[in-house]
């Protein structure tokens, strides 16, 4: 047997009763200022920002900077890239100072538009956060 | 300071010293749209990322059995899914809006439009 539900709010219109958030810098890791930043994205405790540090071309190596200056103490960060959540490949990340961590991956080819960089955060209690699928998008 | 508009379904009423599990989809004008659910009573919590967009945006969350599907859409007529997962509901669960300041000392208002529960109980597979 199967249930079905099925659920829509078919335009939801929300007024706003506060100021943004607000963040810090992260340290003494920074990208060099040609570098583009991919996107940053608020998430609850937490903003996760992506800026690449090489040229993103199919099927050659890229590393991308992320940046979460606001980490949880506890919480621990992985990075994929692909297309699917389901599907992207894990990439290795190197942790640097300051809430920084490196993510080098040999990129897709051919680099189909909308791959994007997936960045999970972990929080302590077992809690996850991730980015979606529109925020750091390596090919548009 | 969030403010967030949810639709949400779930083992509601929420009832003291219980994080009740439960799957929601929302607009946020600071975290844009997002899904929200805890698979187990008590257990943690995970947050994915939908569309950055602020709200007025469509919203939308599917049961289909134990799996539940959240979808956004900017004009209602083409959904993208943002996320699916698997939840041991009981067969009853309870749907609702929810809205909150994310700030115990503050209140904020949310407008809901163009609502619809649709369900359909007890298909074969």
């Amino acid at each position: 047997m199967r249930t079905y539900l099925w659920l829509a709010v078919l335009a939801l219109s929300l007024t706003a009763c506060g100021g943004g958030d607000g963040g810090g810098d992260g340290g003494n890791v920074t990208p060099p200022p040609s570098t583009p930043t991919l996107g940053s994205r608020v998430m609850p405790d937490t903003t996760v920002t992506v800026t690449s540090e090489t040229a993103i071309n199919a099927g050659q190596p890229a590393s991308v900077l992320i940046s979460v200056p606001d980490m949880p103490a506890g919480a621990t960060l992985t990075a994929a890239v692909g297309v699917d959540r389901d599907t992207a490949a894990a990439v290795t990340i190197t942790a640097l100072p300051a809430n920084h961590w490196r993510a080098a991956m040999t990129l897709p080819s051919p680099l189909v538009v909308g791959t994007c960089v997936l960045v999970t955060v972990t929080l302590a209690d077992g809690s996850v956060l991730e980015s979606g699928m529109e925020d750091f998008v390596l090919a548009r | 300071m969030a403010s967030c508009a949810k639709l949400l379904v779930g083992a509601m009423p929420l009832a003291t010293g219980f994080r009740k599990l439960h799957a929601s989809s929302f607009a946020s004008t600071t975290y844009g749209l997002a899904f929200q659910r805890r698979l187990a009573t008590d257990g943690a919590s995970s947050h994915t990322a939908g569309p950055g967009s602020p709200a007025p945006y469509w919203v939308r969350i599917e049961r289909v059995g134990n799996v539940v599907i959240s979808s956004t859409s900017p004009n209602g007529t083409t959904w993208t899914e943002i996320r699916r997962e698997t939840i041991a509901m009981s067969a009853a669960v309870y749907v609702g809006l929810a809205v909150t300041s994310h700030n115990n000392n503050a209140l904020c208002t949310a407008t809901f439009t163009n609502v619809q529960v649709v369900g359909v109980a007890a298909v074969a597979n």
